[in-house]
């Protein structure tokens, strides 16, 4: 899930919305970091020295000491290598989850193996130094998790971390740890608190009141008890100190069902079409039981999707404008799902801009609303992972009130049956009035394409006082 | 004696640079000082050719000479004789020449053009223009702000205007000797506005009748009519070239707008850079009907299956994913 979610792009109005960007917490290092050489110990002797010189140690870093010293032998660091050269391309962390050496890590640490088995492999490096390669056995790209397993049996014998029920639920200020390797620099355990469920999220999601870097992704968050709660999954770049972890109970969902399965050797667009096909499923089925809302308009019923996993935020002209006059309403998901770092999909966004234009005259308000309608971006060209946008338009009648109406839809390449769907719509039954809106949905089949393309349509009209 | 023929012979721009008498026959022509005609050009032979005349026509003897003499497309090497009309164009090396006979046919006078006929063209093209441009800047801007920008924008315009017919009136007076400053002004003015005012009218038209295709070659149709405003003032400036220019800016704007459609088919898949029509006038000139929502959706659900295609081809024309936007 999550990742980055960019704002839509719009150059009419200056957008004062908070910018909301989701940094994501596997590390892609610079070329300087490149040359370090393999992490070496150092993590056990400075963490373990650093609390007694600096001050008196307050309470809760003495949990924190605690806890890194029982959790660290089950805490590794996860490197992606290019496969001929100790070169990492990326890192994040892992943990423990079985006698047998599996480990959870978040997906987006693994998907340049998964995605190319045979340019990339993958190692890990424990807080005492001990390096070997780490086989993908399973990955669930809609929570964000992996479950590896050490290939050459290193790992076996050292005691899992324990699962803290679902039964027990954390209090909202609880204090939580937080573990993994930040930025290549070192393991490292960081204090923060539980504060529930990320709100309007489409999957449950922690919102963890901690400071979680690059190179944390896929580290354990841990209770009072050394508990996993949670896996380090990504962060508010921003806020401060808003990050989040991916429920405990998925991980152990994902060990449970694939604890024995052989090792992915080839590309995974299968499985991951098969994993999306499933999330825009349930995704469409449960955007399309919600009714529009009202959008308040006097003239317009226009289609604004609720609030239950979505997020908007409205605009408006100042009072005293001398031109053009516009609400604009602009709702998206926060829920993304990373693929690569160039695909990010599975979300679904909806906006629209209301034109009073009164005080231009018709051929004016006209000129500027062609401009609006112009102002939109698709994807020009095909990429690797994607086909250029196709679009059929054309006048559509809603009950009398005449539309324009453009669908542009771009298809997935690799991961087949998938496809991006953009719906922008103008009326046209006023000289100096209109509406246009855009709906957005990334990653869906096709015929949920038209469902939500009717969906959209139909929640355009003239209100019922016009 | 009475004159019996006249020889005109051409400079390099076309125009008469010595015209020679002619009282007796035959006539010699050469880098020679014995000759009646003396031409000062290194590719002619001191004796290059003699011409005498009889009945209304020209005997023509070649003389010692390398080149040869090339009289309309013949060409006639040394020691030969031929029998020519009058009124022909002749290369003696690099020298265009001319025979004229007392007694030729002459066309008819040409009348002078009106001083007004001229006049009004040149200000209906520039009032158009002017209009032009206001109008579409007064679209382009807010309420209260035309006035205070239009005057920078009218100078711009002025001063680019009359910066391009500058140029091309510099060429004018080279070949023709005449600083033809007002026919460019005409002719580029004309070309400005008939480019604008067609692509504004295809969009309105595409719009009007959602026939797309007349907004997908808008760019095409404003630059073929520019093409053609290039080829009026190259015709201006050299008109006996006429035809060589409009197979020259014909070709290049054919190469132009076929190597622009060929990149952005390579770059998009598609040959207008335009993805939908963007164009949307005040609702009453709207002509086409409105659909049923269901008939346009099965005009997007056909669109399915050459999207498979496309997701099915190779990938080797594909961009990296760096060099993709993220959308949103």
């Amino acid at each position: 899930m999550a990742r980055m979610s960019v704002d839509l792009s719009c150059l009419r109005a200056p957008d004062r919305r908070p910018h909301r960007w989701w940094g994501l917490l596997a590390w892609l290092p610079l070329a300087a970091a490149l040359a370090q050489p393999a992490p070496v110990p150092p993590a056990a002797s400075e963490a373990g020295a650093a609390p007694v010189p600096m001050q008196p140690a307050p309470p809760v870093s003495a949990s924190a000491q605690r806890l890194y010293e029982r959790t660290r032998a089950q805490l590794v660091q996860v490197r992606t290598l290019l496969k001929g050269q100790a070169s990492q391309s990326t890192v994040g962390s892992a943990f423990l989850v079985s006698g047998g050496g599996h480990l959870i890590t978040n997906y987006h640490v693994v998907s340049q193996v998964a995605l190319q088995p045979q340019r990339y492999r993958l190692v890990y490096t424990t807080a005492d130094g001990q390096e070997g390669p780490l086989e993908l056995l399973a990955f669930d790209a809609i929570h964000d998790l992996a479950l590896v397993r050490a290939a050459d049996g290193g790992l076996a014998g050292r005691k899992p971390l324990a699962f803290r029920p679902a039964s027990q639920g954390l209090a909202k200020g609880e204090r939580i740890y937080s573990l993994g390797n930040p930025l290549d620099v070192g393991f490292a355990v960081l204090e923060g608190n539980y504060n529930g469920l990320v709100e309007r999220s489409f999957y449950p999601n922690i919102f963890f009141a901690g400071a979680l870097n690059p190179g944390m992704s896929g580290g354990p968050a841990l209770d009072e008890d050394g508990r996993v709660i949670g896996v380090n999954v990504a962060t508010r770049r921003d806020g401060q100190q808003v990050s989040f972890l991916v429920p405990a109970e998925f991980a152990q969902q994902l060990l449970e069902r694939s604890r024995d399965a052989t090792p992915l050797t080839q590309p995974v667009y299968p499985q991951l079409t098969e994993q999306l096909l499933r999330h825009q499923q349930l995704l469409v089925e449960r955007f399309l039981q919600q009714p529009w809302r009202p959008a308040g308009h006097p003239r317009y019923a226009i289609p604004v999707p609720q609030e239950s996993f979505m997020r908007c935020w409205g605009t408006t002209t100042p009072a005293d404008t001398k031109g053009l006059e516009f609400e604009r309403s602009d709702c998206q998901m926060d829920t993304h799902i990373f693929i690569t770092d160039w695909l990010h999909t599975g979300g679904i966004a909806v906006r629209h801009e209301a034109y009073d234009g009164r005080k231009l005259g018709r051929w004016r308000f006209a000129s500027m609303y062609s401009r609006s309608f112009a102002n939109e971006s698709f994807p020009e060209r095909t990429t690797r992972h994607r086909t250029a946008a196709q679009c059929r338009e054309r006048f559509v009648d809603r009950d009398g009130l005449p539309l324009r109406a453009v669908v542009c839809i771009s298809a997935y390449r690799k991961l087949r049956g998938l496809y991006d769907l953009s719906v922008l719509v103008a009326t046209l039954d006023h000289p100096t009035m209109g509406v246009q809106g855009r709906f957005d949905a990334r990653g869906v089949d096709y015929a949920n394409a038209l469902k939500l393309t009717e969906h959209y349509l139909a929640g355009y009209a003239w209100t019922g006082s016009h | 004696m009475d004159r019996i023929a006249l020889i005109e012979v051409f400079g390099r721009d076309g125009a008469v640079c010595q015209v020679v008498p002619v009282r007796q026959w035959p006539v010699r022509v050469g880098r020679a000082l014995d000759c009646d005609v003396v031409l000062d050009d290194p590719h002619v032979a001191p004796h290059h050719l003699s011409i005498g005349a009889e009945d209304g026509r020209l005997h023509v003897m070649v003389g010692d000479t390398v080149n040869g003499l090339r009289c309309g497309g013949q060409h006639l090497p040394a020691g030969s004789a031929a029998v020519r009309p009058a009124g022909e164009d002749w290369m003696v090396g690099r020298t265009r020449l001319r025979v004229r006979l007392a007694g030729e046919q002459l066309a008819p006078e040409q009348p002078l053009p009106l001083q007004g006929g001229r006049l009004v063209p040149l200000a209906l093209a520039l009032a158009g223009l002017f209009a032009w441009t206001a109008w579409s800047h007064y679209l382009d801007t807010e309420p209260g702000e035309f006035l205070t920008s239009f005057a920078a924008l009218l100078i711009t315009v002025s001063a680019l205007l009359a910066g391009w017919s500058f140029a091309w009136a510099l060429g004018s007076k080279l070949f023709q000797h005449r600083f033809d400053y007002w026919t460019h002004v005409r002719i580029a003015a004309t070309g400005l506005l008939a480019s604008g005012v067609l692509g504004a009218t295809l969009g309105v038209l595409a719009f009007a009748t959602s026939w797309v295709l007349l907004s997908r070659v808008r760019d095409a149709a404003e630059t073929l009519v520019l093409a053609g405003a290039v080829y009026a003032h190259l015709g201006a400036v050299l008109p006996q070239r006429r035809r060589v220019f409009a197979w020259v800016v014909g070709s290049a704007a054919v190469a132009g707008l076929v190597t622009m459609s060929a990149f952005q088919y390579q770059r998009t898949g598609r040959l207008s850079s335009e993805l939908y029509l963007t164009t949307l006038p005040p609702p009453a000139l709207r002509l086409a009907p409105a659909v049923p929502p269901q008939a346009f959706l099965e005009e997007v659900a056909a669109m399915q299956a050459s999207l498979d295609a496309k997701a099915r081809e190779s990938d080797d024309d594909a961009v990296p994913e760096e060099e993709e936007e993220f959308l949103d």
